[in-house]
């Protein structure tokens, strides 16, 4: 269902932008520019991070924090999710352990390649911590903290530049590599030691999924761009599972203040869905199955919608700073399920 | 947990050495740090260039047929100027570079960065500026960034006031043309 949507989208979105496909230039020097007439020179691309410099290097710091739940739209608090004993009706809206704190970190390390001044190779890395506070019922376990770290799934994508004159439409595709560990582990109330942790808590798939963005932009000085982006994840991972697949539509308003500074402002609206299967380690073995809300795999995915400001910038022509700040302004979530808080990110590039 | 503790100090590690790097090409002046000029300043070189062969320049009373260029950009930039105009087969006017925009003699001013600085009222004289917030109020030719190319538009209001004409082929070419 989801996979037809998302392709209908790419569809209707190629038929939409078209492709025009302009004269490329890559002159250096005095004597290349000395033959371009007047009309050239209008044709002629100024940038020089991408198109001139082979490689370039990159390393992002991203920070998301999830507080108190949401059904739907309706905020929930982590006491009415916590199922409080005998004394209660036990159903399957509350739970004998709550999470009520997610804080999530990654260091993405990336290396691009241009493999001609229109397209790029290139190679993710993250390095994923997770940290997430709990209270529960369970004797010895009234407030505990579990965490967990180890890098993500790697990704490899090709990213090629239709056009570069006017109005340029990018398109990205590539593959997310199963790298990262779905067997984490941690001393949860479930029995004395350790045992396999929650999805959440998990640091990559365990599926080889495929990833996929068409890209328009306008104008120049102060430019609107606009994007659809996907991530598909193909069969089950060897826990019987497979996380749910995302689409996310968003625009961006960049306005330069000045040669070196932009301003980058964004919405972005996201759909994801729950996963598929589930992983039999993480049930217990009574009339309701799930000892938290996180290992319900229906109470995974929905829709969001970000708002977010980015500033950009450029010291030289290879490097630049990026600071960013994105805050949820509308989540509908199959919950219960921990409402998502703003995000920070920080990424500094090199090109080389 | 010891192997993800190194990774993220090799990554701290990284991300300080690019900060470092930062730093240390903020600190030395441009003509230093970038001895070459910028793809963006050698497109508005070869367009000055040919601005210069195509504009119907006021004879001067000393039949002399040299242009004198200013510009307030770094050396890097005129010196790939210079080495542009050597490239060219052909030249109708001999071109004479300064350093100095408030040269009274200057034909030719090109702006690289925002200035207050007043310059002398001349009617043979065209200033050119790269388009950043605030441009010299007496700017014939602004250049832009358009998606990725550099476009140049022209001031008609500052035209009139100029005894100088501009050639069809540089007015069709321009991406507006402004009152």
């Amino acid at each position: 269902m989801e996979f037809k949507s998302l392709k209908k989208l790419i569809v209707a979105g190629t038929f939409l932008f078209g492709f025009v496909v302009s004269n490329a230039y890559s002159q250096s020097t005095p004597s290349e520019f000395a033959q371009l007439s007047l009309e050239d020179l209008l044709h002629v691309e100024f940038s020089e991070l991408y198109p001139q410099s082979k490689w370039a290097i990159s390393y992002q710091f991203k920070s998301v924090s999830y507080d108190d739940y949401l059904i739907g739209s309706r905020s929930l608090l982590n006491d009415e999710l916590l199922w409080s004993g005998v004394a209660e009706e036990r159903t399957s809206g509350n739970f004998p352990v709550v999470p009520t704190s997610i804080r999530q970190t990654a260091h993405v390390l990336s290396a691009k390649y241009a493999l001609s001044s229109r397209s790029n190779l290139s190679f993710t890395l993250p390095v994923l911590s997770q940290s997430t506070e709990h209270i529960s019922i369970i004797s010895g376990y009234d407030q505990f903290t579990l965490e967990s770290d180890g890098i993500g799934d790697v990704s490899l994508l090709v990213d090629y530049r239709v056009n570069e004159g006017d109005n340029p439409l990018r398109l990205s595709a590539g593959v997310l590599l199963p790298t990262g560990s779905i067997d984490k582990e941690g001393d949860t109330p479930r029995s004395p030691g350790k045992q396999p942790l929650p999805y959440t808590m998990q640091m990559g798939s365990g599926t080889l999924d495929i990833t996929a963005l068409i890209e328009k932009t306008w104008g120049s000085k102060t430019h609107i761009t606009t994007g659809l982006k996907g991530v598909i994840r193909t069969g089950k991972n060897k826990r019987d599972y497979r996380l749910g697949n995302t689409v996310s539509v968003y625009m961006h308003l960049n306005t330069s203040m000045n040669a070196s500074t932009t301003f980058s402002f964004s919405v972005e609206a996201e759909h994801s869905g729950p996963i598929r299967g589930s992983d039999s380690r993480l049930l217990v073995h009574s009339r309701f199955p799930y000892p938290a809300s996180i290992t319900n795999p229906n109470f995974y995915g929905g829709e969001k919608v970000r708002l977010g400001i980015d500033v950009v910038k450029t010291f030289s022509t290879s490097m630049q700073f990026n600071v960013g700040i994105t805050i949820p302004v509308y989540q509908h979530l199959n919950g219960p399920q921990p409402k998502e808080n703003s995000s920070f990110s920080l990424t500094l590039e090199k090109a080389f | 947990m010891n192997w993800v503790h190194r990774c993220i100090t090799c990554l701290y590690f990284v991300i300080f050495s690019m900060a470092s790097m930062t730093l240390n090409a903020q600190a030395q002046p441009a003509q230093q740090s970038d001895p070459s000029p910028s793809k963006e300043m050698k497109i508005y070189a070869a367009y000055i260039s040919h601005f210069i062969q195509l504009i119907d320049w006021p004879r001067k009373t000393n039949h002399s047929n040299t242009i004198i260029f200013c510009t307030d950009a770094a050396t890097s930039f005129i010196d790939f100027f210079q080495q542009l105009q050597l490239s060219k087969n052909a030249h109708s006017h001999e071109i004479t570079i300064s350093n100095s925009i408030a040269y009274p003699d200057c034909n030719l001013v090109f702006l690289t960065r925002p200035t207050i600085q007043m310059l002398p009222p001349s009617r043979t004289r065209i200033i050119i500026s790269i388009n950043y917030q605030q441009v010299h109020p007496n700017t014939l030719i602004t250049f832009s960034k358009k998606a990725n190319t550099i476009q140049y538009e022209i001031n008609i209001t500052e035209l009139q006031k100029l005894d100088i004409s501009l050639p069809a082929e540089i007015l069709r070419l321009a991406g507006s043309i402004k009152r």
